[in-house]
């Protein structure tokens, strides 16, 4: 490595966390400062359970290797998993501001504050002027003061906010998307109901994720809007409520829904309404509902379901009254579908799995138990035993028919020895 | 795009003749073609010959970069499979080369291979992979561990 000039050594530290980085300073006298020439700072581990020492030696590193730069750009600030003290956080608010001096373009922020329990630490609002930064992560938990009049983030293309306390609950797209007119990439993730009518707006987004992980509200006419026109990949999880989400989603190309109910509140789910987020996304290419959303289109789309004419590939996965019901109403409503992609069991295989051995037990050899096996079969590709114990309760003849069914199953094994067993 | 060829030599005098599309991706020779858009054969003085296939390999399959998901992952895949086939000594061979022949994505997918090799690495594995030498006295070395404590763990912090 030593045949290597000083750049190329500074650009290969530079893909490592800065604390890796740091550690090749004891390499060799020429490797000393290589490190500090990076202009990547990736602080991702935990240093709040270190000796005071330790955290003094780190803050001091930060704060130096910020004011080394100099005139350089950097590229990337991270902090994450970092728990601070809380006499610690105008470290904190001093280390983003300098980074933001320095045209930071990417900045990830997910810390926590020990020894609080609702004040979360408070973002910059420096944070929200940038005109440098083009990948801005924050979480968990931090706490969104009131956004500056001037916010605005004209470089900004890709913006992940994991729950986030917002001021006010229209600030996020009144004021901030509506900074972003570059931004093409949200990702959204609520831990928390973010409010009684909740919207989310921008002509910009291309690609959209919405994860809302709380059932607050979940009974109540409650409203989230999606005015995002121009989205073409919409993912969204969430459980289904009384009002359904309004939809502005003429654009979306493809579309994963995970929709689920809550374990036991029953009354809602004959309440709930999904009819205008169904309708939303019918112009669809490719769409894929998971197993709960079966259940939950089944039960909560009050009105018809709306026809799919650009839908061309479709996957589903479905545990029982799903394939009977759901499944025959799609296929007559999505005249253009031209792949089916069924998911009987649900679990995704991985392609490069190396599973050699498959049992099977208890085995009544309904039509459903056979499609399982297949499903195995198909995308076991390493299988050199299957082994299928059939319930004592089966009688013979019965069982003969079921080893001859389970021979005549395509296999993707590539094992020539493949042993398919009755027992 | 035209489909106008190219010949690339190698220093070792190894010819390759590929599509200017291709040659096109070593932006030493993208800057070459646009000085003087005649030439069609260039000598390359700082790679050998099997260096510069693996090169022009890498454009090849990343001439057309398409936009769409799925083909993201195809090449991300291809990339990692295609770093499998190379033990240290070529994957530092092959930086040099990117960064002379100026191909960034290269230049990037070596540096992350060879990054994501080391990060798990003692000093002195890295050591003893990479062929560094050690030039500290034992007094300097624990001068540096102390300059910067936070980024040695207590365990391969050897103790006084």
């Amino acid at each position: 490595m030593d045949c290597l000039p000083d750049d190329l050594l500074v650009h290969i530290l530079s893909f490592l966390p800065t604390k890796q980085a740091v550690s090749t300073s004891l390499l060799s006298k020429r490797w000393r400062t290589l490190f500090t020439l990076s202009d990547n700072l990736d602080f991702d581990d935990p240093i709040s359970e270190r000796p005071e020492d330790i955290r003094k030696s780190f803050n001091d590193f930060v704060d130096s290797s910020l004011a080394f730069q100099g005139g350089k750009h950097i590229k990337k600030f991270s902090l994450k998993h970092t728990e601070i003290y809380e006499e610690e956080e105008h470290n904190v608010d001093r280390w983003i501001c300098k980074a933001l001096e320095h045209g930071v373009s990417e900045l990830h922020l997910h810390l926590h504050v020990k020894s609080k329990l609702w004040w979360e630490f408070s973002i910059p609002s420096k944070v929200f002027t940038s005109t440098t930064l083009v990948k801005l992560s924050l979480g968990t938990g931090l706490d969104c003061p009131r956004l500056p009049p001037d916010t605005s983030l004209p470089a900004l293309k890709v913006l992940l906010l994991d729950s986030i306390f917002w001021f006010r609950h229209d600030q996020l797209s009144n004021v901030l998307l509506a900074a972003c007119p570059a931004l093409e990439d949200l990702t959204i993730h609520y831990e928390y109901y973010p409010g009684h009518s909740y919207v989310i707006s921008s002509k910009s987004i291309k690609k959209l994720s919405v994860t809302i992980n709380s059932s607050y509200y979940v009974d109540q006419s409650s409203i989230l809007t999606l005015d995002t026109p121009n989205v073409a990949d919409l993912y969204y999880s969430d459980y289904p409520r009384r009002k359904s989400p309004r939809c502005q989603l003429d654009s979306v190309a493809k579309a994963t829904l995970n929709l689920h109910f809550l374990k036991d509140y029953r009354q809602v789910k004959s309440d709930a309404d999904v009819t205008d987020l169904i309708s939303g996304i019918r112009n669809v290419k490719t769409l894929h509902l998971t197993i709960p959303t079966v259940k939950v289109i089944l039960v909560c789309c009050k009105d018809e379901l709306p026809v799919f004419n650009n839908l061309v590939d479709l996957v589903f996965s479905s545990k029982r009254q799903g394939w009977k019901v759901l499944l025959p109403l799609l296929l007559e409503r999505s005249p253009n579908l031209k792949n089916l992609i069924l998911s009987f069991v649900g679990i995704p295989i991985p392609l490069n799995n190396q599973i050699k051995i498959l049992r099977i037990m208890q085995y009544q050899g309904s039509e459903t138990e056979l499609k399982h096996i297949s499903h195995f079969l198909l995308n076991m590709e390493c299988l050199e035993v299957v082994e299928v114990n059939v319930a004592p309760t089966l009688y013979d003849p019965k069982k003969v028919r079921l080893t001859e069914d389970l021979l005549k199953l395509p296999t993707a094994s590539s094992s020539s020895k493949l042993k398919i067993q009755v027992l | 795009m035209s489909s106008n060829k190219i010949v690339l030599t190698s220093s070792d005098g190894e010819s390759f003749e590929v599509e200017e599309v291709v040659a096109r991706k070593l932006q030493i020779v993208g800057h070459m073609l646009e000085d003087d858009c005649v030439i069609n054969e260039i000598p390359l003085q700082n790679v050998t010959g099997d260096i510069l296939s693996m090169v022009i390999e890498y454009c090849k399959t990343h001439v057309d970069e398409e936009e769409s998901e799925e083909a993201q992952t195809k090449l991300k895949t291809w990339d990692e499979e295609f770093m499998k086939k190379f033990d240290i000594k070529t994957l530092l061979q092959i930086i040099l080369a990117a960064n002379y022949l100026n191909v960034k994505g290269l230049l990037d997918l070596v540096s992350q291979t060879i990054a994501d090799t080391i990060k798990d690495y003692t000093p002195e594995q890295i050591r003893e992979v990479f062929g560094v030498e050690n030039d500290y006295t034992e007094e300097e070395e624990a001068e540096v561990r102390k300059e910067n404590a936070w980024a040695f763990d207590e365990a391969d912090t050897p103790k006084p």
